[in-house]
């Protein structure tokens, strides 16, 4: 009749249990590494302003072609949450997100 | 090589500047998610700083990689124009054409190769004033092309002069005292015009840019895409709405999701200068395209 067998452990009783439940009010928090291609960057500042974290900035020396490329800022290393929307936004590909394995 | 080997890494960047390719060439270096799609040694681009067209071609790319759409199978066809650069950067099978006339080449290419996957990506001045008969007729015959225009308000390559997308007010080197003229309206006038699938999206919205790009990939008949895109060097700069990433927020402030618009208010997607713009899917249809048609045609004159 179209019913689905559920997955179902077995206790050493032989009682049929229900899987242990994942708790849904803990929220999983992802991180990753910002790896930014200097010789890219045109310093148009897409990815500092539209970072959720903020954790960008227009760092203080110049690369060959005369831009200031962007950087992550001293002490926020550890805030990304890997949404990867500089990846997408920056029309240089010049920087991208490796997500870390929890 | 990986980047984990590069010392530089621990603080989060990298150089590709001091660290090439064991060869010593840098095209070798394939870093960026994205550079197996980009011809990634003609990196840097020519655009310029805070321009939207690398974006909207990030998009696009994207939309190739979701959609499926075999290497092989992926045609870009540009004309004339900041945005028809493209044709330069992404790794696929592309031809720059003369000005305007992007349409009419790639309408041929689809025709002698129905299997390809044919893609128009032009600015507005190519094909709206230069090539506007050629959009407004391969729309009418539904050709099986997907046609993303890159709108900036001006001619950005030439110098920020007013064209046929300039809202009415809006300052540009040939309209000093304000546009006298009305602007086109891309959706309407496409949708008018006959095309299957019409959206129109702002470049701050990348991500729904990429969700369209590969929604209209995998369909068929004549799809148009419009990008608001930021012109920070004449269209921001004369009309002072500031650098690329200030432009991108002001255009992303002012819209309103079409599917928020109630049907009776009357909200048009006209682009008046600093009035809420209307962003969104107007229109999305399974229609018989132009090659549908033409191959019944055949099989009569066969008969």
């Amino acid at each position: 009749m179209g019913s689905v067998a559920l997955p179902r452990s077995t206790s050493a009783s032989g009682i049929a249990r229900s899987p242990a439940r994942v708790p849904i009010d803990k929220p999983v928090r992802h991180h990753g590494t910002v790896h930014i291609i200097e010789s890219r960057c045109k310093e148009c500042e897409f990815c500092v302003v539209f970072c959720p974290e903020k954790m960008l900035e227009i760092s203080d020396r110049y690369t060959s072609r005369g831009y200031r490329p962007a950087r992550v800022k001293a002490g926020k290393e550890g805030d990304c949450i890997a949404c990867r929307f500089c990846e997408d936004v920056c029309p240089e590909y010049a920087i991208y997100v490796v997500e870390d394995q929890p | 090589m990986t980047d984990e080997e590069t010392p530089a890494s621990a603080g989060g960047t990298i150089s590709a500047e001091v660290t090439p390719a064991p060869n010593g060439d840098l095209a070798a270096l394939e870093l960026h998610p994205y550079d197996h799609l980009l011809r990634s040694e003609a990196l840097p681009h020519i655009w310029c700083q805070g321009c939207g067209i690398g974006t909207a071609l990030g998009a696009l790319l994207h939309g190739f990689e979701h959609a499926s759409v075999p290497v092989e199978k992926r045609v870009i066809v540009s004309g004339i124009g900041c945005s028809s650069r493209v044709v330069y950067y992404a790794k696929t099978d592309a031809y720059h054409t003369t000005h305007g006339r992007a349409i009419p080449f790639a309408t041929g290419v689809k025709l002698t190769n129905p299997t390809l996957n044919v893609v128009v990506f032009a600015g507005d001045g190519d094909l709206f004033a230069i090539g506007g008969n050629h959009f407004m007729h391969a729309a009418r015959r539904n050709m099986d092309l997907l046609v993303v225009c890159i709108n900036n308000f001006n001619y950005g390559m030439t110098g920020g002069q007013g064209g046929p997308t300039t809202p009415e007010g809006a300052l540009s080197t040939t309209t000093p005292y304000g546009n006298a003229e009305r602007p086109f309206n891309l959706p309407e006038f496409a949708a008018a015009a006959g095309a299957s699938y019409v959206a129109r999206w702002t470049t701050l919205d990348v991500r729904r840019l990429q969700a369209t790009f590969t929604e209209a990939l995998a369909r068929h008949g004549f799809r148009f895409v419009e990008v608001l895109a930021p012109c920070p060097v004449s269209f921001g700069k004369t009309n002072k709405i500031g650098t690329g990433a200030e432009e991108m927020e002001y255009y992303y402030a002012l819209e309103i999701l079409k599917s928020r618009i109630e049907s009776t208010s009357h909200v048009g997607t006209e682009i008046v200068l600093h009035r809420p713009i209307v962003v969104g899917k107007f229109v999305d249809l399974e229609r018989e395209t132009f090659l549908d048609r033409y191959a019944r045609v055949v099989a009569k004159a066969k008969e």
